[in-house]
């Protein structure tokens, strides 16, 4: 799980999924949030990509380095979306992954503060401002 | 029960939302002792506003719904934007609280707490005009309203003195400027869109949305510091809501008594004097009973709750509830349609963002039938609102496949501008829209349920198809790509201005109320909530409201001090 988390938001000059602790709140989702058969489905989701790691490239997903990590989730993302209807489970699992990680990252402390720009009390209002005095979309 | 020689108190208002919380501010500055009842729980002004300012990762499962509890207990409220984990404490329990719509028709959107609505409303006030006013008299649906533009102008000026209003003025005859603070900016992408609308379709306009929101101190509270989640309360005071406005102003006088967590029953109206002589209120923790007394009261506890307390109120004077000879009480539910909403890509300015989260967005005032007009197959109009901003990164999970190091920078960089128009329809006033009480089904109080039938017609569907292919139009003229509309008519009470049911008029026999919002034939009963509305317009009620309810309190102490109430 944290290894998809950080293929998906890898660390760079701003922190990765892994120092946002998304792993962290994927847990929380899958232990208090969803329903038993969302934990089923997500579940064999995960096995999905590990046995996809295993057939293409002989060994299991976490001992791949990142950027075939990435690429394995690219081309299960191609195949879920080629496959249309016949892999709903596959399309929805992926789907579900990258909201889950796209929101547990974005909504953290560390990419609140680092990754976007977080002013909580801005005290005024301007309709038109230079991108480049911030560069970065404000947190929300 | 006899009207009382030395009552309680000289008014009972019930309810201390918008409405009741003005009823209570003018009488006891007015000088009278005021008793305000009001069924939810005490909330302090800053002390219980527990979402304010929570930062993105403090709230739980981040933003996720909760959907056990709110399928169990907010399964009506949850469908309001406003409601989530940083304001559900403010909202109504619908497992607690049941109510009666056979078909799904209606949703009935409310809170349950001292200051009702005005803590997580939407801010927006506009003000009507004799387009409005006049309406039904000149297309014959629904019954004349018996006041004017001028009788209220008054009213909604000392309105908006007090509660402080940012807007732009405009000149225009049929949405008439207030008394405006300066207004929030528009940003880039609507200016440019207000240029084009303005130079292409004479007569519409877009202009920034009038706001009962500070732009600068105003009366004893802050500017806006622009964090941008209003209805998650706001500590500094900076929007108008009863917490931050009315009620510190009517404690001010030393003659208010305000009790929460008391439910009104009903009112008991005494034959012989011809006046309510005093109200029943049942503890809603104890559910033990009790009596007031006083002068008068003002039913202030919203269109629903309102018209609850008077079909509850009926005895051998008025055996259909009460001031209802009419036959009117109950019905002419309106609410605005909120059914098409267009969404566009801006092109361009990318080197161009904001500062600061502005609470707030566009208008784009009505601009059909203003005269007579052919082209369009309804009678009176609707007006838009929206906004535009650069998509965020929520927009834009999967506007990419990709993954990686350039999915992050994309996802963190501001996107493309976008712009939505929501579109606000009137609703006619229809006799079988309505509420009533279904004596079978009580309440944990032993009071009668409030069952709703609901429908918009076929007008307020030509009129939807109509906000769709304007916005269509006028978006593709100014040169905006992936224009897309979503229609659906939404059910009735999701706009949240749910109003009629005890229409002002001037005849009692067609009408509840005359034109001071009294009650026709009980002089000391007032409802000035948007019970009383003959007609809905289509801009957002609530400063109307205010104002009709300041009028009604003049008058009402005018008549106390005359000694004919
Ligand atoms: C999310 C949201 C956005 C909105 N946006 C806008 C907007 O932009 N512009 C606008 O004009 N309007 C808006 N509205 C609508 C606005 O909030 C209402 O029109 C307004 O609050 C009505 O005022 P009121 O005093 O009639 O009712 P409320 O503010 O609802 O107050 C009524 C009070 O009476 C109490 N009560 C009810 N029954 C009883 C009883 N039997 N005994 C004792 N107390 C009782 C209730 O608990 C409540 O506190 C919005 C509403 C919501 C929820």
């Amino acid at each position: 799980m944290r290894c998809i988390c950080e293929a998906i938001i890898p660390e760079t000059d701003t922190p990765g999924a892994t120092t946002a602790r998304v792993p962290d709140f994927i847990k929380l989702i899958y232990d208090d949030w969803f329903t038993a058969e969302e934990r089923r489905e997500f579940l064999s989701g995960l096995y999905i990509v590990d046995g996809y790691a295993r057939r293409r490239h002989s060994q299991s997903f976490i001992r791949q380095p990142l950027s075939i990590q990435q690429d394995i989730f690219r081309s299960l993302q191609r195949e879920a979306e080629e496959a249309q209807d016949r892999n709903i489970d596959l399309r929805e699992f992926v789907a579900t992954i990258r909201e889950l990680v796209v929101t547990g990252y974005f909504m953290s402390e560390a990419a609140s503060k680092n990754t976007l720009a977080y002013n909580p009390a801005p005290m005024s209002y301007e309709g038109d401002y230079a991108l480049d005095n911030v560069n970065k979309q404000w947190t929300y | 029960m006899p009207l009382q020689e030395n009552p309680e108190f000289h008014a009972i208002v019930i309810g201390s939302g918008i409405t009741g919380g003005w009823a209570a501010k003018e009488l006891t500055e007015k000088g009278l002792s005021v008793l305000l009842l009001e069924r939810g729980k005490m909330i302090e002004h800053g002390k219980d506003y527990r979402g304010e300012h929570m930062p993105p990762w403090q709230i739980p499962f981040g933003g996720l719904p909760l959907r056990d509890l709110y399928d169990r207990d907010y399964f009506i409220q949850r469908k309001s934007y406003a409601f989530d984990e940083t304001t559900r404490h403010f909202w109504n329990n619908d497992r607690l609280n049941p109510y009666l719509h056979e078909n799904n028709e209606f949703n009935w959107m409310r809170t349950d707490t001292v200051g009702g609505r005005s803590l997580v409303w939407g801010r927006h006030v506009y003000r009507w005009s004799d387009l409005d006013f006049s309406a039904n008299a000149n297309d014959g649906h629904g019954v004349d309203w018996p006041i004017r533009y001028t009788d209220i102008e008054p009213w909604y000026r000392y309105v908006e003195r007090f509660i402080g209003v940012s807007g732009q003025a405009e000149q225009l005859p049929h949405l008439p400027d207030g008394e405006f603070l300066p207004p929030m900016e528009l940003n880039v992408a609507e200016e440019h869109i207000r240029g084009c609308i303005a130079r292409r379709f004479p007569g519409r306009l877009l202009t920034p949305g009038r706001l009962a929101i500070l732009t600068r101190a105003h009366n004893g509270r802050a500017p806006c510091h622009y964090c941008g989640p209003c209805h998650r309360g706001c500590s500094t005071g900076s929007y108008f809501s009863t917490q931050s406005s009315t009620l510190p102003a009517a404690i001010k006088t030393g003659k208010l008594t305000l009790k929460s967590d008391v439910v009104v029953e009903k009112l008991n109206y005494d034959p012989e004097r011809a006046r309510i002589a005093s109200v029943d209120v049942i503890d809603t923790r104890t559910h033990a009973r009790k009596r007031h007394t006083a002068r008068m009261v003002f039913l202030c506890a919203s269109t629903v709750g309102s018209t609850q307390i008077l079909l509850n109120s009926s005895s051998e004077s008025f055996p259909n509830g009460l001031g209802n000879r009419s036959g009117a009480l109950g019905r002419y539910l309106m609410d605005h349609t909120m059914a098409s909403s267009t969404t566009a890509i801006v092109p361009g300015m990318l080197d161009r963002y904001v500062y600061g989260n502005r609470p707030s967005g566009i208008y784009l005032p009505r601009f059909r039938n203003l005269q007579p007009e052919r082209e369009v197959d309804f009678v009176r109009g609707y007006g838009y609102q929206g906004g535009a901003k650069r998509m965020t990164w929520q927009n834009m999970i999967h506007a990419t496949s990709d993954i990686g190091e350039r999915y992050k920078d994309r996802l963190s960089a501001p996107g493309p501008w976008s712009i939505r128009l929501v579109g606000l329809g009137e609703c006619l006033p229809y006799r079988t829209n309505a509420i009533t009480l279904n004596h079978r089904k009580l309440d944990r109080f032993g009071v009668p349920q409030v069952q709703f039938a609901f429908s918009y017609r076929e007008n307020e569907h030509r009129m939807v198809r109509d906000m769709a292919t304007q916005a269509e139009v006028m978006l593709r003229s100014a040169g905006c790509m992936d224009i897309k509309s979503h229609i659906e008519m939404n059910t009735g009470g999701d706009t949240i201005h749910e109003m009629g049911t005890a229409r002002m008029g001037r005849d009692p026999q067609t009408s509840v109320l005359n034109r001071w919002n009294q009650v026709h034939d009980v002089p000391n009963l007032f409802v000035t909530d948007g019970s009383c509305m003959a007609s809905s317009s289509c801009v957002n009620p609530s400063l109307t409201y205010m104002a009709l309810t300041a009028r009604a309190a003049d008058y009402a102490a005018k008549e106390f001090k005359a000694g004919r109430i």
